[in-house]
Parts: C-alpha cells; sequence; structure tokens
C-alpha cells in the first residue's frame, strides 16, 4: 500500500454540470413565468347566475428574480469551491371590474376599494400638512 | 420589454359572444430578473343580431388614487405661491 493519500480532488465538472443545470432551471421558470402574461390570468371563469353571466377581471403583477454565484479558494483539507443561489417571486391579484352580461346588455361594473383611496387620501393629506407647516415656519 | 395585447377565447351566452380582452407588459430587463403586470382592458361584445361593440374595463381605484395625487399637488403648489406672495 502506498503512503500517498490520494488527494482530495473536486469533481469540477459536476460543479459546472450543476451549474448548467441550474441555469436550465432559471431559464425554464422564467419561460414559465413570461406564459403568465395570459388573458386567461386576468379573467376568471364565467359564472351564471339567475340569468345573469359575470366574469370576474383583476389586475395581476408578478416579480420574479434570481441569483447564483459560485466561489473557490485554498482551506486546510484542500480545495475549497462553493455554489450557491436562490430566487424568489410574488404575485400581486387585485379585482378591477365585475363584467355582467344580462338580458338588458354587457356591463362593465367597477370595483373599487376604498380602502386604497383612503390611505392615498390621507397620505396625500399628511403631504400637503408637512408642506404647509414648512412653509410657515419657513417664514 | 413587451405590450401584448390577448383576446379570450369568446363567451357564448344566449347568442351573444363575449370575448374579454387583456393587456400584458412583460419586462425582463436581465436574464435573473423579470416582471408581468397583466391588467384587463375591454370586452367585445357580438350580439346575435347586430354590430359588434366593446366596453371599456376601467380601474376606478386607480383613476381615484391618481386624481387625489394630482389634486394634492395642485393645492400645494398653491400654497406655495401664496406663502410666497405674503
Amino acid at each position: 500500500m502506498s503512503d500517498v493519500e490520494p488527494e482530495p480532488t473536486q469533481p469540477e465538472s459536476t460543479n459546472e454540470f450543476d451549474i448548467e443545470k441550474a441555469m436550465d432551471n432559471i431559464h425554464d421558470t422564467l419561460d414559465q413565468f413570461a406564459a403568465t402574461a395570459d388573458v386567461n390570468a386576468v379573467y376568471g371563469e364565467a359564472i351564471e347566475h339567475e340569468n345573469h353571466l359575470i366574469i370576474p377581471a383583476a389586475e395581476v403583477i408578478s416579480f420574479l428574480g434570481f441569483g447564483i454565484g459560485g466561489g473557490s479558494g485554498d482551506s486546510e483539507g484542500g480545495k475549497g469551491v462553493g455554489i450557491g443561489g436562490g430566487g424568489g417571486g410574488k404575485a400581486f391579484a387585485r379585482p378591477v371590474a365585475v363584467i355582467v352580461a344580462s338580458e338588458r346588455g354587457v356591463t362593465v361594473k367597477p370595483v373599487v376599494d376604498f380602502t386604497k383611496i383612503y390611505l392615498t387620501a390621507f397620505t396625500a393629506l399628511g403631504f400637503i400638512t408637512a408642506a404647509w407647516l414648512r412653509m410657515h415656519r419657513g417664514k | 420589454m413587451s405590450v401584448r395585447t390577448h383576446l379570450r377565447a369568446p363567451i357564448e351566452w344566449r347568442g351573444n359572444k363575449i370575448s374579454p380582452i387583456g393587456q400584458a407588459v412583460r419586462c425582463t430587463p436581465s436574464a435573473w430578473f423579470g416582471f408581468v403586470w397583466n391588467r384587463p382592458v375591454a370586452v367585445k361584445i357580438q350580439p346575435a343580431d347586430g354590430e359588434p361593440y366593446i366596453r371599456a374595463v376601467y380601474d376606478l381605484t386607480r383613476i381615484i388614487q391618481i386624481l387625489i395625487v394630482c389634486a394634492s399637488l395642485v393645492v400645494m403648489l398653491l400654497l406655495n405661491r401664496m406663502t410666497n406672495r405674503r
């Protein structure tokens, strides 16, 4: 038997393969994500209710991001190589309107989010008050 | 960045054909990041007898929000002018 211990070899090819695999996964996911730009994401299933046909409509915003990185350096036991990556995404959906079809025709009824409107109004009021106070103090 | 308008397959209801129309704003500035903004735009209605017509889908919440912001900017501008005149 030889006294020489085999030098720990770093399977670089495996790392390259991992990166390629990760890149493929990322591109696949981004392609799937891009495919969400579809009209079916916005309009829901039509519901028939008491001589009315109702189609809900919503606004959908989705974000997706990825990151991947690697590094290598000498360590006591041999070469040190590390690869890491991550990703995340979020989708927001907000009802915008309801399309109602009846005997009299088709109408679009908007969905009003009063909470958002109140928040906007209070924020604007806050800015106006702050600006007014600053103007008076600056005299 | 791309903007695309999509027309959904028409829904037949009592002789009317209702086709919802959506718009998608797709932005992928890099291979690592992207966002898609889907919004309803209008509905195309094809009656059994008659000309097709389009009903726009308005986002009333956003319109009111924009109006509030614009109004507050105008008020702030007026306040600034009034203060400077004194």
